[in-house]
């Protein structure tokens, strides 16, 4: 009976390490994805870091990456879905930003080739675009030490008897106020934003309704930026910026965090 | 006996031009003979002119829609006769001429034009809405067959001939029946109210509106017409739409154009023993987008019309509605559904392509046309991209879609502009371009086929594209990180109540700590109230001194005693009243002890104060 019970374990255990050997350590997809992307092979590059994206290791640095070969590629929808992840996301991501831009402008340079227009970006409006000035994090993290700072500011004045310092104390507190409310205004507007979504390929179908046999209305643009309004299966309910409205594949749409 | 006799007369006359004055009518009428008339068959219809006590009258020519005119008498009119009638000086003349006419076809025709002008001023005296005419199909329907009439001679139609004498050479027998010619089988108008029960509406005696669709049951993207009649117990009306029907899970495309119009024309229709005049108001294409349950809206409409004749009628008006009208589209089917099929395109479809020069230098754009024509709405249909040609870049280019709603059947065709771009010499054959589509009426799929052209490009041979984005800087990327982390990101505040946590916290504390500041110097206060009353109250003072006095305290009972009594006659003073003896008792009693230090009478002093307090909070 022991015997038994040793070879059932012993069979476990092999089993286990053979799944278990089946997977690639992601830091072997990132050099894999390194060395390739030394010899300019971009879809070997691309495959690696799906593979760690797929693992659950969406950090900001795979995702500009990831981004980034997507460019070399010419799929700049899923260029910039991973773009403005990341460009959301982290405070200060200048190569990030640089990089969407110019995905931005090759699709546009594409597209006016094909059909001698194209659009580069829309504007979401004032109060959205405040909102997107700076993450989420970053704003509300500002705002509290802005608010912490007007509180210090309040309590410095109320015990010092300097008349100088009493200035001082005042000029910091209305700055910090200030930025508090920039902060707090910055971080209500992007959390009241609705959440967005960019259209991962082209001539994606706008669709009346959620259903594969649904005769499309129109087209969105690959690398559009739409509002998610809604979802019902496969299919989420959208809303463009020039105020175009239908449903599209879940798949053929990149979400955006908040 | 002479003035009475001359009143009688004038009396008499009275009566008889009193009527004639308040009795001007002119009508005018108009009867089919037969009542229901056979396609392809001669038949009449009277036309009656009626005046009384109007001025000379003649009727307008009869337009007679559809109708073949066999004989055309023009109008009638009255200048001819006169008919002395009513009360000795009633004049009243009835004339009218008949038409015959033969209709092409089964369905309905519209005769109008029924009217009585004046023939002095021009002036329209009465005139008829438009007659509908109903013409039975040539078998089945048609009335029992008419005795056959004798044939006239040549040149005098309707002289019969003569009895006895045998038929002319030439001639038809009069005893022969004339040989049956066949009549073409027609389909009955669909544009008129459907005959039968009465489906798609719900029945209102004063006017409602009816629906109905040549198919319930379309496949998705397959044209459906509906169309919508309103009903109303009069030759005619106006109409004014209050809701249009809503096609919520349609692309929908009007196929009739109305300019003001209620309806162009009105069919009687016997609806519940009534007649109705029905005028179809509404015409449109319907292509369901998606499979299921669709439903088009109501519809409603205000309507004015007159009831009665055109001299004593009333007109009326009220609101005429329909009801929701279902429809179930269904999914194309699975069976047989070739690969690339997009639902919604049906056929037949039509494919042609034409590039706008067969030959080019290398590096020139040439513009490949693509066309696809069918029916219904091809704006969905987009036409598959080409095979790669080697040596040929493709771009598409600008795409256009467009409907015609000339006729019933909607036609579609849909333009692809494909930019062709050789990048070397050669002949390059484009390939086939291949459209699945759906026959809705089998239910089965084809493949709609276009051989593309063969672009010829001569020239040298372009070099390859250099890396057109990296002289660029503003299109130039940035290079990958060389090693990059996997921390996964940390964000702190992706949800709302997170961050309104933390961006409340600092101004939350503040306001929380303001406020128990407020409660706790609140509190205090009323603590030191409670306190204050609780030092002039003369029972709480003696209750004091009994615990003073329980702990040992005597001298401290004492006081608090002395006091209690004190409180109690300011109390009863502030009345207007002074202390009895037995308070002055006690008052010296507890005077007494606290002077003599007396612990041992601190017992009865109490409960003398504590009687003499009682007294005075009795008193007061």
């Amino acid at each position: 009976m022991r015997a038994r019970r040793a070879g059932v374990f012993l069979g476990l255990a092999l089993a286990a390490h053979g799944l278990g050997a089946g997977a690639v350590p992601a830091r072997e997809l990132v050099d894999r994805a390194r060395h390739a992307a030394a010899r300019g092979d971009h879809a070997a590059v691309v495959r690696a870091y799906e593979e760690v994206r797929a693992a659950g290791l969406e950090s900001d640095d795979v995702l500009y990456n990831l981004g980034t070969a997507y460019a070399h590629l010419e799929r700049y929808g899923e260029a910039i879905a991973c773009f403005e992840v990341v460009d959301r996301r982290a405070t200060l991501a200048l190569g990030v930003s640089h990089n969407l831009r110019a995905a931005r402008l090759r699709l546009a340079r594409r597209d006016a080739a094909r059909t001698g227009r194209a659009v580069v970006d829309s504007e979401p409006g004032p109060w959205i675009a405040l909102g997107e000035t700076l993450p989420l994090d970053a704003s509300v993290g500002l705002t509290v030490l802005a608010e912490l700072l007007v509180l210090a500011g309040l309590w410095w004045r109320r015990r010092t008897e300097q008349e100088l310092a009493r200035v001082g104390a005042t000029l910091a507190v209305i700055v910090a106020g200030a930025v508090a409310l920039l902060g707090a205004l910055v971080a209500t507007s992007r959390l009241g934003a609705p959440p967005w979504a960019v259209v991962l390929r082209d001539g994606v179908s706008l669709r009346q309704t959620a259903r594969e046999d649904a005769i499309p209305e129109g087209r969105v643009r690959e690398g559009e930026r739409v509002e998610r309004r809604g979802r019902e299966g496969e299919f989420i309910r959208v809303r463009t910026l020039d105020g175009r409205g239908g449903w599209v594949r879940s798949r053929e749409l990149g979400l955006l965090p908040r | 006996m002479r003035a009475p006799f001359s009143a009688g007369v004038a009396l008499a006359a009275w009566a008889a031009l009193a009527p004639a004055e308040a009795l001007g009518v002119a009508r005018v009428e108009l009867q089919l003979v037969p009542p229901q008339p056979v396609a392809g068959t001669p038949f009449r219809i009277v036309y009656t002119l009626h005046v009384q006590n109007e001025e000379p009258a003649s009727g307008a020519p009869l337009q007679c829609g559809g109708l073949e005119v066999l004989a055309n008498p023009g109008g009638p009119s009255t200048s001819s006769f006169a008919v002395l009638g009513g009360a000795g000086f009633q004049l009243s003349m009835t004339t009218s001429v008949e038409y015959i006419v033969r209709a092409p076809r089964p369905g309905t025709y519209v005769v109008t034009g029924a009217r009585a002008v004046s023939q002095a001023s021009g002036r329209v005296l009465a005139q008829l809405p438009p007659f509908t005419v109903r013409v039975l199909a040539g078998s089945g329907a048609a009335p029992a067959p008419q005795p056959p009439q004798p044939q006239g001679f040549p040149g005098f139609p309707g002289f019969p001939p003569m009895p006895g004498f045998p038929p002319m050479p030439g001639f038809p027998d009069p005893q022969t029946p004339p040989p049956e010619v066949p009549r073409p089988a027609y389909e009955a108008d669909p544009d008129a109210p459907p005959e039968g029960a009465l489906t798609g509406a719900q029945f209102q005696q004063d006017g409602f509106l009816r629906y109905a669709v040549d198919n319930p049951t379309p496949y998705v993207g397959q044209q459906v017409i509906l169309r919508a009649w309103l009903y109303v117990p009069a030759g005619d009306a106006a109409c004014d739409p209050v809701r249009e029907p809503s096609v919520t899970g349609f692309w929908s495309e009007s196929l009739m154009l109305l300019r003001g119009l209620c309806a162009r024309r009105w069919t009687m229709q016997n609806v519940n023993g009534r007649l109705y005049g029905a005028g179809m108001v509404r015409k449109i294409a319907l292509f369901p987008t998606r499979s299921g349950r669709l439903e088009v809206g109501p519809m409603a409409m205000t309507v004015e019309y007159l009831q009665g004749d055109g001299f004593f009628g009333t007109r009326r008006q009220t609101e005429a509605s329909s009801p929701s009208l279902v429809l179930e589209a269904r999914e194309p089917p699975a069976r047989g559904r070739p690969s690339g099929y997009v639902p919604g395109t049906l056929g037949p479809l039509g494919l042609t392509s034409e590039l706008d020069r067969p030959s080019c230098t290398v590096g020139e754009t040439v513009t490949l046309r693509l066309r696809a024509e069918g029916n219904g709405y091809l704006g969905s249909v987009g036409l598959p991209q080409l095979t790669p040609v080697d040596g040929v870049r493709m771009h598409l280019g600008a795409s256009r879609a467009h409907t015609d709603t000339s006729s019933d059947q909607v036609r579609g065709t849909l333009e692809q502009e494909v930019l062709l771009v050789p990048t070397r010499p050669g002949s390059f054959p484009l390939g086939l371009l291949q459209v699945p589509w759906l026959d809705p009426s089998s239910g089965t799929y084809h493949t709609a086929q276009a051989q593309l052209p063969t672009l010829v490009a001569t020239g040298a041979a372009l070099e390859p594209e250099p890396g057109a984005h990296t002289d660029d800087p503003q299109v130039a990327l940035e290079p990958l990180r060389e090693e990059p982390s996997l921390a996964p990101p940390r964000t702190l505040f992706t949800t709302v109540p997170r961050a309104a946590l933390a961006l409340g916290f600092p101004p939350g504390a503040v306001v929380l700590s303001l406020l128990g500041a407020i409660a706790r110097r609140r509190w205090r206060r009323r603590e030191d109230e409670a306190l204050a009353r609780a030092r002039s109250d003369p029972g709480s003072l003696l209750a004091e001194a009994r615990r003073c006095h329980a702990a040992g305290d005597a001298r401290q009972a004492l006081d608090l005693a002395g006091r209690a009594l004190a409180q109690a006659r300011k109390a009863l003073e502030a009345d207007g009243r002074s202390a009895d003896a037995g308070v002055a008792e006690a008052q010296a009693r507890c005077d007494g002890a606290r002077f003599a230090g007396d612990t041992a009478e601190v017992g009865p002093v109490l409960d003398s104060v504590a009687q003499a307090v009682a007294s005075l909070e009795a008193g007061a």
